[in-house]
């Protein structure tokens, strides 16, 4: 059913995989063992160097009704790269070079494979910088834009999307388009660019970027602030916001998460105060600028009820605060069954908390939390046991219809891919979820690109 | 045609404006004279009072076949809302009400009536901040929205389209659809709201926003830097960003432009220096980072060629300048034909108004200019002598052709509307437009809403 021989004829035999046992990196990505999909049986990979021989790939699919899958890191958690049908993975792999980091324009083009790291890095010897810290940094640029991904800096930074200005793209149907470009303003017609944007690769395969940089800031500082309570917590974000400082991240974690994580990485969490934490990460244009922030930060906190406020200035003390929250989820994975990644309107963050403390004692469980509180994103994670007492759909459930209620959405970052399909009709109505497929139709009529995606 | 009686069941005979000499404001919009449209014989004008009203409107136009124009505050520059077929131009005024100004989530929402002066005012009340100055202040919201407005300040706080956050809109057939939301993440699906904004009023009529809010920020201080030299003040640019100053605005434009405005408002310009300058403004977080930005901006000036640099700190002096600049056209404006809005890649924005003053020089003609020099986004003047020899096309396309070559586009700010979309092909290839196409046949079948604009 596939042609191997047309795809060997398209990339060279040396970039096709058909033996099994020597591709299941690409048939998986990092979605949590209980959510994952199988892959298809019929796989085969195939590792084009150039959007000419990604667009060949996608006219021979279109030929054959051949579905595609394109692959980039496979960072992501809802099995967006997973292959459930027979067909073609395309690695993005190859796509490897950071083309340009313009100066003049603070922009930097890079082809759609290069990961976060080689991008922070080419861009941080040119002395400047990206903002936005999406995530893992072995996800590749394709897939931070396919996926717009968030992460922690959003409240200051914003996500992918703000930072995308250029697309280089091979449309389902096999054309090569160009959308946007070094420019920061660009009102030409609909706007297909942040359409693909957040299109989860059904919508065409990104094969370069042209994104937006920035002078780097001077400085950090980090505060860990401690909380007698969540609700003082969460209550004091607006008054932070509104004092006229946004920090870098505003991250929300419970003590005993912290301090489990902590202990699983062998360190101390130099907080003992308090039953909730708020971590602010404060970046600014000079040491003047850094303290300023610091000592607005400590008094509204202060003002707010905080127990204490710990100022780390040193590198090394800020790192260590900021590992301890980044491992979190390493430390709870061996106890969690997946988790979750729901947004609701920042101010509605306690409710929403307090929200899960009741479903917590209704079936008798734990739900641990940590939250992007300065944007309302947040990521609860559910005891294995539920899965294993069978109740873990009906509590996923139930947060997902609390946050809805309150003006929320089921997915701030991860994206819908494949896992989170079931859930649409929960918070899209009927005539969107048609202009959707539409839209999918339109640029894909064969329905090849990323079958089972996205959309329903 | 449309059936009157139907649309005053609709809205009440009251709101239904069949007379000519009573519609007149509504058959035009800024567009200049020797561009604009006429609009069509047969014209109707309603006037409803909430969505629901304009559901209705638009089920009819679909059951009956008429076109529907949306109508905001008319200050749109490319006809995009003139009526120019027989049809129903529906006016947003009456959707005029600041629903609610949440400091806690630090959003608004707002009808699509609501004007930017409106808006502006409802924020400030509650010493808060909606950063971008898109334009003219009697501009709607919905207007705002649906052109994905840019304004002086795009360098710093960016686009309308970055503020977007969540949308109420009447689909052409009819639906109400909720788009987004309080939400500062939201990766559910294909974006539909990012489609709609800069949708020109062809995918939707947008009735409701929500916008993200900023706390206030210190200053502005201006100042206003002389040169000699076009290319000293452009380069200057980039420097001054990489410093990590990001000013709120930085304008170039020539001494003597400003100084025949001045003359035109009976007063003068302050700055004797120089035959160009960049006009930075600078925001901040406190009063001592206003001035330390303003102090690095003037020293990278100076160690680049720059013969004179004014600050301004006063509020009247502040003003004084700002007025100036803004009223430009206005020396010219009886002469004028039409503004371009051409974009660059930010650093090719010397080499652009070269260009442009080369081909004055050819043609024999004067094409005064100012660009928002620090998002590449200029404005050249064609005058109407140029038009009456029967070369402004010609001219225009020469300044197209060589934006396009240098990696630009035709439209940063105001939108293609009716007046661009002879020149739409010149940035935008086959397969996207047939894209675009696509999505307008998806959105609306019948092809109702404001037909033979932004795309062709």
């Amino acid at each position: 059913m596939i042609d191997v021989e047309g795809l060997k004829a398209i990339v060279g035999s040396d970039w096709v995989i058909t033996q099994r046992d020597q591709m299941q990196a690409y048939l998986y990505d990092e979605t949590t063992p209980d959510q994952r999909l199988e892959p298809a049986a019929h796989v085969v990979v195939v590792k084009p160097a150039t959007a000419q021989e990604i667009s060949d790939v996608l006219k021979l699919a279109n030929r054959d009704k051949t579905p595609v899958y394109p692959r980039g890191a496979g960072t992501g958690l809802v099995c967006g790269a997973v292959p459930t049908q027979d067909g073609i993975v395309v690695s993005m792999e190859r796509f490897d070079k950071v083309e340009e980091v313009d100066k003049d324009n603070l922009m930097v083009v890079a082809q759609a494979g290069v990961t976060l790291a080689q991008l922070l890095e080419a861009v941080n010897q040119a002395d400047l910088l990206f903002p936005p810290h999406p995530g893992d940094e072995g996800a590749q640029v394709g897939g931070m834009i396919a996926a717009n991904a968030g992460g922690s800096r959003a409240v200051k930074y914003g996500v992918v999307r703000q930072y995308v200005k250029g697309l280089e793209v091979v449309l389902p149907t096999g054309e090569i388009v160009t959308m946007g470009g070094k420019l920061l303003k660009n009102n030409t017609g609909l706007d297909l660019m942040h359409l693909l944007i957040d299109s989860e690769g059904i919508l065409g395969i990104i094969t370069k970027a042209t994104m937006r940089l920035y002078p780097k800031f001077a400085g950090t500082a980090t505060l860990v602030v401690s909380f007698e309570d969540r609700h003082k917590a969460i209550s004091t974000v607006p008054k932070i916001l509104q004092s006229g400082v946004i920090p870098m991240a505003i991250e929300y974690v419970d003590h005993e998460v912290i301090t489990m994580s902590a202990t699983h990485l062998g360190m101390k969490w130099p907080a003992d105060k308090g039953t909730a934490h708020l971590i602010l990460i404060l970046a600014g244009a000079n040491e003047d600028d850094v303290y300023y922030q610091a000592e607005t930060m400590s008094e509204v906190c202060q003002k707010a009820g905080a127990v204490d406020v710990l100022i780390a200035e040193r590198q090394q003390e800020q790192a260590d605060i900021l590992k301890m929250r980044s491992e979190i989820y390493s430390a709870m994975k061996p106890l969690i069954a997946g988790d979750s990644d729901i947004t609701v309107p920042p101010a509605s963050l306690g409710k929403m908390l307090d929200a899960l403390d009741e479903i917590s004692a209704k079936y008798n469980t734990k739900i641990a939390t940590i939250a992007h509180a300065g944007d309302g994103n947040f990521h609860p994670y559910m005891l294995k046991e539920l899965v294993e007492r069978g109740t873990a759909e009906a509590v996923k459930m139930e947060i997902y219809k609390a946050a809805i209620a309150m003006g929320g959405v089921v997915t701030g970052e991860h994206g819908v891919g494949k896992i989170r399909l079931k859930y649409l009709g929960l918070l899209m109505d009927p005539k969107q979820e048609e202009l959707m497929r539409g839209l999918k139709r339109l640029f894909d009529p064969n329905n090849i690109l990323n079958p089972g995606t996205a959309i329903r | 045609m449309f059936d009157v009686d139907k649309l005053k069941a609709i809205v009440g005979a009251d709101w239904v404006v069949v007379d000519r000499n009573q519609m007149a404001s509504y058959l035009v919009d800024e567009t200049y004279t020797g561009l604009i449209m006429k609009p069509a014989d047969n014209v109707v004008v309603v006037k409803p009072a909430n969505t629901g009203e304009i559901a209705r409107i638009l089920k009819l136009a679909n059951e009956l076949n008429f076109p529907v124009y949306p109508r905001g505050g008319g200050t749109g520059v490319c006809a995009g809302s003139i009526p120019t077929r027989d049809g129903v131009i529906v006016s947003l005024e009456r959707l005029d009400k600041v629903v609610e100004v949440d400091r806690e989530n630090l959003m608004v929402v707002a009808e699509a009536g609501v004007t930017l002066a409106q808006l502006l005012e409802a924020v400030e009340a509650e010493d808060l901040n909606f950063p971008p100055h898109p334009g003219d202040e009697g501009a709607q919201l919905g207007g705002l929205v649906a052109c994905n407005a840019g304004g002086t300040r795009a360098v710093k706080y960016g686009v309308v389209r970055n503020y977007v956050k969540g949308l109420e809109v009447v689909l052409p057939t009819g639906e109400t659809v909720q788009m987004g939301g309080k939400l500062l993440k939201n990766n559910t699906g294909l974006d539909l709201m990012h489609l709609l904004i800069d949708s020109e009023g062809i995918l939707g009529i947008i009735t409701k926003v929500t916008l993200r809010l900023y706390p206030k920020f210190a200053g502005p201080a201006t100042l206003v830097v002389s040169f000699d030299n076009r290319h000293s003040a452009i380069r200057c640019v980039p420097k001054i960003l990489q410093a990590g100053v990001i000013p709120m605005a930085i304008e170039y434009v020539d001494r003597d432009l400003m100084e025949d405005t001045a003359r035109y408002l009976g007063t003068s310009w302050p700055v004797t220096k120089g035959t160009c300058h960049l006009i930075i403004i600078v925001t901040g977080t406190n009063e001592d980072d206003v001035y330390e930005q303003c102090q690095k901006a003037s020293e990278i000036c100076e160690a680049n060629g720059a013969v004179d640099t004014l600050m301004a700190e006063s509020r009247e002096e502040q003003a004084h300048i700002l007025r100036i600049r803004s009223e430009e056209s206005m020396t010219y404006k009886a002469q004028l034909a039409e503004i371009l809005d051409v974009t660059v890649p930010p650093a090719a924005v010397g080499d652009m108004m070269d260009e442009v003053d080369r081909l004055a020089a050819e043609y024999k003609t004067k094409i005064p200019m100012v660009a928002h020099a620090g998002d590449g986004n200029f404005h050249p003047h064609l005058m109407l002598e140029l038009k009456e020899r029967g070369l402004s096309t010609e001219v225009k396309r020469k300044i197209y052709s060589r934006a396009v070559a240098l990696g630009g586009v035709i439209s940063g700010e105001h939108g293609i509307g009716k007046t661009r979309l002879g020149e739409l092909e010149m940035c935008i290839d086959p397969k996207s437009l047939e894209l675009m196409r696509g999505l307008k046949r998806l959105f609306d079948p019948n092809g109702i809403l404001s037909p033979d604009s932004a795309i062709k």
